[in-house]
Order: C-alpha cells, then structure tokens, then sequence
C-alpha cells in the first residue's frame, strides 16, 4: 500500500466490504476498486493483497473459483457464508473504531 | 485489447523464472500482471515489451520478496492442517487404541512394533510423496501440496532416525515397552492423519484447479 500503515489494520475488512457488494471478484479488479472509490488515494499493491486473500481463504472466510479468461486463468474470490458474518462483525468493529478515533481527535467538551 | 498466448506464456515463464514456482500464486500473479501491463499499453500506447519491461522494474523486487515471505509461511500451514486433524475425537481414539495394542503386543508376545512404521514410512511414504508431484497434477507444483510433502518428508526421517535398529537408534525407543509403544502410536495416528489431509486436500485442489489439473 503506497499511503501510511494506518490502512493496512483495515486490509481485510475492506476487502471483505468490497466483495460484499461485488459478489465475486478478482485480484486486479479489487486494487483498481479501491483505486476508484479513494480517487487513487489508497493503491494496495500485490504484495499486500493477495497474502491478505490467501489468509481470509485459509480461514474459511473465502471460497474461490478459477476460469478460464482471455488465454489465461483467473481466480475469482467470493464470500462464503462464513464470511458474510465475519464481514459484518468486521464492519461493526470498524465503525465502532472510527467513532472512538473521531471522538479521540475532536472531542466535545462539555462541562456537566 | 487481450495479450496473445505467446505473451500470457511469456509472463508465466519469467515469473516462473523469477522463483515463483507454486502455479497456484503464479497463475494469479500472471492474470494480475497481464491486466497492469495491458492498462499500461493503453494509457501510454506502449508496445507489450516496454509496458511489461515498466511492470517488471516497478514491481519485481516486492512480488519475489512477498512470495518468499509467502513460501515460508506454507511450510508452517501443513503442520497447522495436521493439527486441527489431530483433535479430532476419532484419531484421538485411534492413538489410545494403537498405543493400547502395540504395548501389550510388545509387552505379552514380544512383537517389535517398531517394524511396522519403519515398513509404513519407507514404503507408502516415497509412494505418496510419488503422488504428490506426479499423478495428481502434471507435475504442477501447488503450495497445500508441497507443505505436507514437507512434512512427510520430515516424519520419514524421524522414523529412520528412530528406528534403524542401529547404534544410532536411541536405547529408550526400543528398551522401554511404553517408550516404544509411545512413539510407535505417535508416529502410526501422525501417518494416517496425514493420508487423510492429502486425500483432503488432493481433492480440495483438483476441485478448485480442475483446469490446471487437466
């Protein structure tokens, strides 16, 4: 990931929430997704990705499928029903995190 | 625009070259980098050498230091595969039952146990470590496959090393009944528990990967 390594806590998440809303998707199309919805803010590098992919696939969070495309074979990640729990809990995990950051950053003191 | 098979060949064969020997990772990482080096050749109309050449300068040194990164961690996922099969309740029972038997064979009749994994590891071990990188696959090396190669690897050199039967061999593993009918048990459930993990994941491979197994 070329931007800090506040993201890289947040890896799978984002790739469990991308395939969420994508269904099956591949490891190229996943990079330029992100791409796309930061506006090139955040590029995960393949080197970051697919280790990530492996892991949520060896934790069961992640079935795979291989086909056969354009002279070669690609290999589409999907969410197992596993995954589809996990990603939720994640999100709600993430959520919460991003509530007690904003808290941390900008409280609002109140004298009671 | 799509690259020619010539050109998918050629990514295959210089990151086959580059040490990624697993197709399972190689096979994705070419499909990653056909579709950068074809954006590429579209945005800044380069020729497939020149976009692929660009790739290969941006990115090799990353992709081969997390593939090694990547090789290294496999070995420590078989023995993870091993482990979760292991407590399960059947071979748990298994173990009881074989320590069970190979003691008091050992004990009562004066059977020497040992024979047998010595038998078991030559035999159906080279057997399938034959398979492993034969039949199944063309030849084809896949990362579940190799980390329990590995292993089985390792569990045949600990039963020649346990059991040749020659000065080498410790006194405790053939003097004491219980020591010996330990570590033949140990090893028998170890062996079988990894037949089980092999036909698992043979069939877990050639499922997902059928078109690489053809």
């Amino acid at each position: 990931m070329a931007n800090s390594k506040l993201y890289k806590g947040s890896l799978n998440t984002i790739i469990l929430k991308l395939l969420e809303e994508g269904g099956k998707m591949y490891g190229y199309e996943i990079t330029q997704k992100v791409k796309a919805l930061t506006k090139g803010e955040l590029h995960i590098t393949e080197g970051a990705l697919y280790p990530a992919l492996h892991k949520l696939e060896a934790q069961g969070l992640l079935d795979v499928e291989v086909a056969k495309v354009d002279n070669r074979l690609r290999k589409y990640y999907k969410l197992t029903e596993q995954g589809k729990k996990e990603t939720v809990n994640r999100l709600a995990e993430l959520e919460e995190f991003i509530r007690s950051m904003e808290q941390l950053l900008n409280p609002k003191w109140r004298i009671s | 625009m799509k690259l020619s098979a010539n050109q998918i060949k050629h990514i295959d064969t210089y990151l086959q070259n580059s040490g990624i020997e697993y197709i399972d990772v190689r096979m994705e990482l070419v499909d990653h980098v056909a579709l950068a080096v074809l954006d590429k050749m579209e945005q800044q109309r380069l020729s497939f050498y020149d976009a692929f050449k660009w790739y290969m300068v941006e990115h090799k040194k990353d992709m081969v230091k997390n593939y090694d990164r990547f090789r290294k961690k496999n070995q420590l996922r078989g023995f993870s595969l091993l482990f979760t099969m292991l407590k399960k309740p059947f071979f748990i029972g298994l173990f009881v039952l074989l320590f069970f038997v190979i003691f008091n064979c050992k004990r009562m009749l004066g059977v020497q146990f040992p024979h047998i994994p010595v038998l078991w590891g030559s035999l159906v071990g080279l057997a399938l470590i034959y398979l492993v990188f034969s039949i199944p696959f063309k030849k084809n090396r896949f990362s579940g496959m190799e980390s329990l190669a590995w292993i089985i690897s390792l569990i045949h050199w600990m039963i020649l090393l346990l059991f040749n039967f020659t000065d080498l061999t410790p006194g405790w593993v053939l003097g004491w009944p219980i020591m010996a009918a330990l570590v033949s048990s140990s090893l028998l459930t170890v062996f079988m528990v990894w037949i089980v993990v092999f036909f698992q994941q043979k069939n877990v491979y050639k499922t997902k990967y059928a078109q690489l197994c053809q």
